[in-house]
């Protein structure tokens, strides 16, 4: 009767949450907890201007998030961006080529107007067509003709990668009146 | 001209419908029409800056550090010694020692270095899939305090006529970190696709830029 009794009572014991807790350890060489990211904080607003070396053909997507005001409400889960863009951000894009090329001069942004062939410099690109905002758009899109040396191209924003290379190649075939199949997009926001 | 009558006007149009359908229909399956790739450009990443709601000033928006070039390069970063640099490399160049280095004449202070070509060196190609001529190869420039600078020169070869992509792959690798941390440049001398990779604290140096010499 007693051994029943105490085979009962170790057999509870055994089935005890604490007695089946493995020891825990906290030596200094574990590895750090993991890293768990908020996904359903509003993301910052981002305004990515296209701006290209023409020397080499190289094209940036500078990318200036801003910080929202203390009490700023996000919409359709992303913050609101400025509707004015002052031009102190809109030279610090260029700057992102000014800083990689052997030229100045060769900065423009990516946004070219039908004289740029003529005069392939930054007074013949369009700093507002070069930039898309994260509050309207997800992507950035691009489309070029080949002339020579040298990509003409324009800017387009849209909602995907598609709407915003089409909106680009849109812009581009009218307004230079060439086939503008060179293409490229990228989103807007950087990745988390 | 004697006009169709109706139904014959509607079948003949349902021909045209017809034939211009199976055209098209031929024209997406032949595999060799459908798969002309569109020309895709790349779009390079500098990290992004994040400005105060004012937009007035602007800072870095990651928190990158010199561990990040080292793990991006298998493990080099600025002021390493030669010997060290070669350390790294999967493939050692014999005979690496500071005095045994070539001098570098494009600066006006003592500029040594050593060079590896770049189909021996794994890591260092950041990545890139694209091709690179077999005599593409890897500068690396050192001063008296160490490393200060990679540089890469792409050429091309008759099974890869043109680096470009690859030189636009390794750019924009370097191009992704802070400028405070290593400075990318891109430009063309000799026929080579160059891309320097400096240590923004090496003063003057940053400046310089590699040309062929005169033949």
């Amino acid at each position: 009767m007693i051994r029943s009794l105490v085979g009962a009572v170790a057999g509870l014991l055994l089935a005890m949450p604490a007695c089946q807790a493995a020891a825990l350890s906290f030596g200094i060489d574990d590895a750090p907890p993991p890293i768990v990211l908020d996904t359903t904080k509003p993301r910052l607003c981002t305004i990515g201007w296209l701006v290209a070396d023409t020397a080499t053909n190289d094209l940036f997507l500078a990318r200036m998030q801003v910080a929202p005001a203390l009490n700023e409400k996000p919409a359709g889960g992303s913050l609101p961006c400025p509707t004015e863009v002052p031009p102190r951000m809109a030279a610090r894009a260029l700057d992102v080529c000014l800083a990689r090329a052997t030229d100045a001069k060769t900065c423009v942004f990516g946004d070219m107007t039908r004289g740029f062939l003529d005069r392939p410099d930054v007074r013949n690109s369009a700093e507002n067509g070069s930039r898309c905002a994260s509050d309207l758009y997800r992507y950035i899109g691009i489309a070029c003709w080949r002339s020579g040396d040298i990509n003409v191209c324009n800017v387009g924003c849209g909602r995907t990668d598609l709407e915003a290379r089409g909106t680009a190649q849109g812009r581009c075939e009218s307004k230079h009146q060439k086939s503008c199949t060179i293409t490229g997009s990228s989103e807007i926001l950087a990745p988390q | 001209m004697v006009a169709s009558p109706a139904p014959f006007r509607k079948q003949r149009g349902r021909l045209v419908l017809a034939l211009l359908a199976g055209w098209g229909g031929v024209l997406w399956a032949d595999p060799a029409l459908a798969q002309i790739p569109a020309p895709v450009l790349p779009i390079l990443t500098p990290p992004p800056a994040t400005w105060d709601h004012d937009l007035l000033s602007a800072r870095p928006a990651l928190g990158q550090t010199l561990t990040d070039l080292s793990v991006l390069t298998g493990g080099l970063t600025w002021g390493m010694t030669p010997v060290d640099v070669n350390g790294v490399l999967p493939v050692r160049v014999p005979g690496i020692n500071w005095a045994g280095l070539a001098s570098a004449t494009e600066y006006q202070s003592d500029i040594r270095y050593f060079w590896a070509r770049l189909d021996s060196l794994g890591a260092l190609r950041v990545g890139s899939t694209a091709c690179v001529g077999r005599n593409s190869y890897v500068v690396f420039l050192f001063q008296a305090s160490g490393l200060f600078r990679l540089s890469y020169r792409l050429t091309g070869d008759p099974a890869c006529p043109n680096p470009g992509a690859a030189a636009s792959q390794i750019f924009g690798r370097y191009v992704a970190m802070e400028w405070s941390l290593a400075q990318s440049i891109h430009y063309r001398a000799g026929g080579l696709d160059i891309i320097d990779v400096t240590d923004p604290t090496a003063g003057y140096l940053t400046t310089i830029r590699w040309q062929p010499r005169a033949r």
